[in-house]
């Protein structure tokens, strides 16, 4: 049988060699520089041993993964917002990263730099005072910069109320096979019923699963802490780290409340505080529409969902129609509306076109 | 220490204490290693694109709680590996393809005729490690996968040991077993004369 040479094999072999050989093998390492040294007859081997470690390494480089590196940091940063921090009014990043940025000038004189995966933050055209509706890379960021509640419009009939400060971000069209959203504050969900599609609110550290109901969660931003309270419907509760497992289903009138620092969840019996405490305002905004000027209607539609709808200002300045509309989904709504209009709408690119008219 | 390790230290210390840029520059030191371990572990891209998600959500959730580890790409890769047992029925090491098309055709006589004549450095290059693969595939599953944690990512035979569920001196054995098979399969296929190895500066 083929012997390997031991006396490279010797180097190979050791912990420190590999560590040295692997980051390039600097002949000025002041280690291996003295031991070479004190050991010139074996520099012809140590070579060797070093030329081998270094071919084996180059023999196994697999190819880029860099699209897939974006991507799952992406979703990494989707649930690790941090909670203790200040909500911008323009999506440009919260306080602490300037903050940040001190400790780490020291490392970026080692040569390190410090890139950011994160997309360029579009603004979305709609720029209502109610709500910033932000489109960032896919997905649309609500944001409430007011002092009230406001309510938030998604495709698929759910209404989330936002309270000052709150947010949440999805996919604009919500088009999995599942419904997610990210939340980042307090709100109150009334989720539209679609069996085929169950609901997911991340929440930090927790995981809401529901199929149609209306619940509210309340984060605390010092301390992390969550509470979620059912008032229709049933809601699965699950604790990030143990996602395949849900802890308990609430029912209405039930409550759970997730301590940050402890990491653990418990089902509770609301406290006063939270047993009393006000209906969210219900629908603000009415889609009752009665001989409303079509592009009114329009504008109404791209605040109240935040998605852009485009259409010709000329085209659609005397179109009026009535359009009684309520808890439809988004599309449902733009149906009904371009039959009254006899216009014709597409989706593309998470904005919607709407084209042609018979309206007098 | 190493100015490298002390960089690993400080990076490690800022995540603690909820630096999300070293958060993050630490994903971006190791997610390529862990994206190279798993692939050799795990067929279905979804399953190790959710383990490493997971891995790094859960690693800043518990920032409060975690120790000072003595190797972070050590770390890493070993909770990745729990959690690809989790979901991964038996975790068994994927054995390497050979690849259709060797750099040249697979002809490498060519450089043992005349190893004197003017051939570009990179068709060198490109011809030793195609070699190199070629030994490498034909080793046995458990000596790729050593040679792979030892030579590619870079453990230490203890931390191997701890990997594949051996003892330092298995690993150790294994390790020589797999450079002697390498060696072998370098010098018994036809086409690889002493004089090829020479030419493509392979030193085995």
């Amino acid at each position: 049988m083929d012997t390997f040479d031991e006396s490279v094999f010797f180097f190979l072999n050791n912990d420190e060699f590999i560590r040295w050989a692997l980051s390039g093998g600097d002949p000025a390492d002041p280690y291996w520089k003295a031991w070479m040294d004190e050991h010139p007859g074996r520099i012809s081997e140590l070579m060797s041993a070093k030329q081998i470690a270094q071919d084996l390494a180059r023999a196994q480089q697999l190819s880029e993964f860099k699209p897939m590196t974006a991507k799952i940091w992406e979703k990494i940063q989707l649930h690790t917002a941090a909670p203790a921090m200040a909500v911008a009014h323009k999506s440009r990043g919260p306080v602490w990263r300037y903050a940040v940025a001190a400790s780490v000038a020291a490392l970026v004189v080692a040569g390190i730099s410090y890139s950011r995966f994160r997309k360029p933050v579009q603004q979305a055209a709609v720029q209502s005072a109610r709500i910033a509706n932000n489109l960032d890379g896919e997905s649309l960021n609500h944001v409430n910069n007011t002092r009230e509640s406001r309510v938030v419009y998604l495709v698929d009939g759910s209404h989330i109320t936002l309270q000052p400060g709150a947010s949440v971000k999805h996919t604009v069209f919500l088009e999995k096979d599942r419904r997610e959203v990210w939340l980042d504050g307090d709100a109150f969900f009334e989720v539209a019923k679609d069996p085929n599609r169950p609901f997911y609110v991340y929440a930090h550290d927790i995981i809401l699963k529901v199929l149609g109901t209306s619940f509210n969660v309340t984060t605390n931003k010092t301390n992390g802490n969550i509470t979620v309270l059912v008032r229709t419907g049933r809601v699965s509760v699950f604790k990030y780290s143990t996602k395949d497992k849900p802890e308990f289903i609430l029912t209405p009138n039930e409550s759970a409340r997730y301590t940050a620092q402890t990491q653990t969840l418990i089902k509770s019996i609301p406290g006063p505080e939270l047993a009393n405490a006000d209906m969210p305002v219900k629908h603000p905004i009415s889609f009752d529409f009665e001989e409303t000027p079509i592009t009114r209607i329009f504008n109404v539609l791209q605040d109240a969902y935040g998605i852009k709808i485009n259409f010709d200002e000329k085209t659609y300045a005397k179109c009026i129609i009535t359009a009684p509309l309520h808890d439809e989904t988004f599309e449902e709504k733009l149906n009904i509306i371009c039959e009254a209009a006899g216009a014709n709408y597409r989706i593309e690119k998470d904005q919607v076109w709407v084209e042609g008219s018979s309206c007098k | 220490m190493g100015a490298k390790d002390q960089i690993e230290t400080d990076l490690w210390s800022l995540f603690k204490s909820g630096d999300k840029s070293a958060f993050e520059e630490i994903y971006r030191l190791h997610i390529a290693a862990l994206l190279s371990y798993g692939t050799r572990y795990c067929n279905d891209q979804n399953i190790l694109k959710d383990s490493i998600q997971d891995l790094f959500v859960e690693l800043w959730h518990s920032r409060d709680h975690l120790a000072n580890v003595s190797s972070v790409r050590f770390y890493l890769i070993k909770s990745l590996r729990y959690k690809l047992t989790r979901r991964v029925k038996s975790l068994t090491f994927v054995r390497t393809e050979l690849s259709a098309e060797a750099p040249n055709g697979g002809d490498f006589s060519r450089f043992a005729v005349s190893p004197e004549a003017e051939i570009i450095e990179k068709e060198i290059e490109d011809a030793r490690i195609e070699t190199l693969r070629r030994a490498i595939h034909f080793l046995s599953r458990r000596q790729q996968e050593v040679i792979q944690l030892r030579f590619f990512q870079g453990f230490t035979n203890e931390q191997i040991a701890e990997l594949m569920h051996m003892n330092y001196q298995s690993v150790s054995n294994l390790v020589y077993t797999s450079l002697c098979r390498i060696r072998k399969n370098l010098r018994s296929a036809p086409v690889f004369t002493t004089a090829l190895l020479a030419a493509l500066h392979l030193i085995f």
